[in-house]
């Protein structure tokens, strides 16, 4: 029983980050019909760059903000610079090719100059684990459901009740059309973009304290926050996130009751096999495309 | 000099190069090359094998693999395991080497690409990781970091295979046949229609859809080559190192094969050669930069991208056809429609005249909450020209997408030729005999003319892949036939002055006309024009009023979906008009005229008694 509260409670908290990074995903998508495509590497800035700005004597709240920032300028860069150029045609996929030659650079740069071990990220909130329900577990790992939440309360909030917002909706419905109307459809992709780079920074400075910083942190979890968004069907927000945090739960079980070096293999064969059976997605419509 | 004997000169020169290359040094006297370069030039010409793989797969298909390492590796490890644990010779471990690979990227691809392509990409990525992963865990089985050791040397009827003199340089010899047989497939596969299907899928999936090819099938296909590729390099990366670890299939090392494949050109046939020998030996000189050579590598990618989107083979093309583009001759442009003794054939697959070719009865259609089309039931005869018409937004075209199988029927029956047509797909109705055009001219835009057309036979081939790979007689005669065909079909709509340019360069009336005739390719019984006439001048409407009718009088049925009521009342032999989604009125062209409803339809209410006569008059200026 205390086994199943623990995996039940730490895969809810990486669940959580799988679930920011496919709302991430979802973001950028909806807006471009493309994305960065090394998005993990976007989370991984979130947690390197708080390590590095406490280094110089910054305190954890104001280095952790100046970092999500940073990586937020960062994502919208790439988009102008690396995805916009290389989506003109409606089956590019030139901004494939680039975003990941990005990825790459960042990456290798930061194991460069960052160092190859993984860092720290103190927090007072993963010190000392408590008890609950016989599973122990870091204040920190209880984060992040609860930011979760609030992630995607404020996310649905902002496609419905904001000018920008909704803007957005009527880039992702029809570029051309919210064109017409006056939007900068352009720009809105930009905001979009700089916005996911919000939330997969975030993601990263709150499970960096748990799972420590470092220069390849993000290149799996990346990976795994796509295919989750994907396996929820990539338009569907609320389907993202209870993809994410079913994905996390299930993992830690796999983990507990078979071996960690399984569960990679048998997460990524489950989620082949859901694509099979659900080509649109779990919670994906058929989508409509106009002939 | 006929312009195949460039490209026949350099394979010559290339085979003779690799054939005397490990006896430079008898001939000139020297120590070089040494068994060291002897095998350097064996792992980049291995690296060639599977980036002319890669190639096909993202210069032909347009699809994206980050996994293509892995899919080595998988090779690699499937030739090693079969030898070291169950005692295979070389060449049958050779054969699952190479065909375990491609069924795993039939079983990568196929769950994937019939969403969007971009998924495959995202899968491979994690294969490749999970791939790597199991090497390193499982280590009973694999050796884990140590990897597999001391595979046994590979022989061919007794004889060891290795790259020394003593025996000749037999291994050296083996690989480069292996490259020439990659070099040919790709080459066969280039000038076959399944290469075509390939670029056309890349291009515009809706037309290729509507004209028969299965784009989950082609795109497949095209990972599962691109697959065994990989394994067979892999498997020849075993067999001469023989030894094996899962540190030379990483996802850089993936990346690099795909920058090698941009780098020299993707969907070029000598693009794969370039790329790899110059990324090659770039990276013998990078390897002191250490942790910075994966961003050399990402830079370079970047800066290729940038500068060089064709790549090194495709800047060549381009910069040369810029160079003789201004001896270009003005193109002749053909008068249409020219009714060329042979083109009878093209309508041969026609209904038995006064049958209905088409039945829908109550058929609707729904996007949500809006009902697009309600309950229509209409008939056409066949070898008649039935015209659609309807203002805006009255499910003119909605109908033609169910008819063609884009859309799918919310209720309702729709028959085609006899038979019940219950959530079919485009490309099967196609290949029963429907064709059609698109609003939006949808033609395969960096493809020439003349291939555009070959892609409207793709469904009449009989030769299967493999004939079409060994290029039999039959096939070629096949080939040399369609090629004929669709000669025949630039005559018919004047367009032979520009069967080698590239579609995108025609001028907008020409495009229509190259879409009509890739549309006739297919030899349909039904063909289904949408709107053909918008953005057309005066005359070319005429021409296209003469083309329809004689398409109509040689037995094929036309449905036409039309705003143009000039051209309708000229051309119909009946016409249904929609409103609303449903059917208002329906007739000989002359009574739908004076059809009060239609006058109200198209002006309003109270035009119909207000003003009949003129209303009349502007529906049909005489």
């Amino acid at each position: 029983m205390e086994a199943v509260i623990q995996y039940l409670l730490t895969g809810l908290s990486v669940g959580s980050v799988y679930a920011m990074m496919g709302l991430g995903f979802y973001v950028m998508w909806s807006a471009a019909k493309a994305v960065n495509f090394t998005y993990g590497d976007i989370f991984m800035l979130g947690a390197v760059l708080t390590v590095v700005l406490m280094d110089i004597g910054i305190g954890l709240l104001p280095a952790a903000l100046l970092a999500i920032l940073a990586s937020a300028a960062g994502a919208a860069a790439i988009e102008r610079g690396f995805v916009r150029p290389f989506n003109r045609e409606a089956s590019a996929i030139g901004w494939m090719l680039t975003t990941i030659a990005v990825g790459t650079m960042l990456e290798s740069s930061t194991t460069a100059l960052f160092g190859s071990n993984p860092r720290m990220l103190p927090s007072p909130l993963a010190q000392e684990p408590i008890r609950l329900g016989g599973a122990g577990i870091y204040p920190q790992e209880l984060l992040l459901p609860v930011a979760l939440v609030v992630v995607t309360v404020a996310l649905e909030l902002f496609y419905r009740r904001t000018l920008l917002g909704r803007a957005m909706r009527a880039v992702a419905y029809n570029r051309t059309a919210a064109g017409l109307v006056g939007i900068d459809a352009d720009r809105i992709t930009l905001i979009a973009f700089a916005l996911a780079g919000v939330l997969g920074a975030l993601a990263g400075v709150l499970i960096g304290p748990v799972i420590q910083a470092s220069s390849t942190m993000g290149a799996i979890i990346g990976l795994k926050g796509f295919m989750v968004a994907i396996i929820a069907g990539i338009a569907n927000a609320r389907g993202v996130v209870i993809a994410g945090l079913l994905y996390g739960v299930s993992e830690k079980f796999i983990e507990g009751y078979l071996s960690t070096a399984a569960r990679d293999a048998i997460g990524f064969t489950l989620m082949v096999l859901l694509l099979l059976l659900f080509p649109q997605g779990l919670f994906g419509k058929k989508e409509f495309s106009k002939v | 000099m006929s312009p195949r004997a460039g490209p026949r000169i350099a394979v010559a020169l290339m085979v003779a190069a690799l054939a005397l290359f490990p006896w430079t040094g008898d001939v000139l006297d020297t120590r070089w090359p040494t068994s060291y370069e002897l095998r350097l030039v064996i792992r980049a010409m291995i690296l060639a094998i599977v980036v002319i793989g890669l190639n096909i797969l993202v210069g032909f298909a347009g699809l994206v693999s980050l996994g293509q390492a892995a899919l080595m590796g998988l090779g690699g490890h499937v030739a090693a395991l079969l030898a070291l644990r169950a005692d295979f010779p070389f060449a049958a471990a050779m054969v699952f080497a190479v065909a375990l690979p491609a069924m795993m990227g039939a079983v990568l691809a196929f769950p994937t690409v019939r969403v969007r392509p971009l998924y495959l990409t995202v899968i491979t990525i994690a294969f490749g990781v999970v791939f790597v992963n199991v090497l390193r865990e499982w280590v009973g089985f694999t050796g884990g970091a140590s990897g597999l050791a001391s595979i046994p040397r590979p022989t061919i009827l007794g004889e060891p295979l290795m790259a020394v003199r003593r025996t000749g340089f037999n291994l050296y010899y083996l690989i480069v046949l292996c490259l020439l047989l990659a070099l040919w497939v790709q080459w066969a596969l280039a000038r076959s229609r399944y290469g075509r299907a390939m670029r056309a899928s890349s291009q515009s999936e809706n037309a290729s859809r509507a004209l028969g090819i299965n784009i989950v099938a082609i795109r497949t296909l095209a990972f599962a080559i691109s697959a065994g590729f990989a394994g067979l390099g892999g498997g020849l990366f075993a067999n001469l190192a023989l030894f094996i670890n899962y540190e030379t299939f990483t996802f850089s090392a993936s990346i690099e094969l795909l920058l090698m494949t941009i780098l020299g050109g993707s969907g070029t046939l000598a693009g794969p050669l370039v790329g790899t020998t110059v990324l090659f030996a770039a990276s013998q000189a990078l390897q002191g930069l250490q942790e910075w050579q994966t961003f050399a590598y990402g830079l370079l990618l970047v800066l290729v991208l940038f500068l060089m989107p064709q790549g090194i083979v495709g800047g060549l093309a381009a910069l040369r056809r810029r160079l003789a583009g201004g001896g270009m001759a003005e193109r002749r442009t053909g008068a249409w429609p020219n009714f060329v003794p042979g083109f009878d054939a093209v309508a041969s697959e026609r209904e038995a005249a006064g049958q209905a070719t088409l039945i829908t009865r109550d058929l609707t259609l729904r996007f949500g909450g809006l009902t697009a089309v309600n309950r229509v039931s209409m008939e056409v005869a066949s070898s008649t020209v039935h015209a659609l018409i309807g203002p805006n937004g009255a499910g003119k075209s909605s109908v033609l997408n169910v008819v063609s199988g884009f859309y799918r029927a919310t209720s309702g029956q729709v028959s085609l030729f006899g038979e019940t047509l219950a959530g079919r797909a485009p490309h099967q109705l196609a290949r029963a005999g429907v064709a059609r055009s698109f609003q939006n001219t949808e033609l395969f835009a960096t493809m020439t003319v003349l291939e555009n057309l070959l892609v409207g036979c793709h469904s009449r081939y009989r030769a299967g892949f493999f004939a079409t790979i060994l290029r039999t007689p039959r096939f070629r005669a096949e080939e040399r036939g369609m090629l004929a065909e669709a000669r025949m079909l630039l005559e018919v709509v004047g367009l032979t002055g520009f069967a080698e340019e590239q579609a995108r360069n025609l001028p907008f009336g020409h495009q229509r006309r190259l879409e009509i005739a890739r549309a006739l390719a297919l030899r349909p019984k039904l063909l289904l024009l949408d709107e053909p006439a918008a953005g057309l001048t005066h005359g070319e409407i005429e021409e296209l009023v003469a083309l329809i009718r004689g398409l109509a009088d040689r037995g094929m049925t036309v449905i036409l979906v039309e705003h143009h009521v000039e051209m309708i009342m000229a051309v119909s032999d009946r016409v249904t008009v929609l409103d609303h989604g449903e059917v208002i009125a329906d007739g000989p062209p002359a009574q739908v005229q004076a059809d009060p409803r239609v006058i109200e339809a198209y002006f309003g209410h109270g035009a119909a008694q207000g003003m009949p006569a003129a209303a009349a008059h502007a529906v049909a200026p005489a």
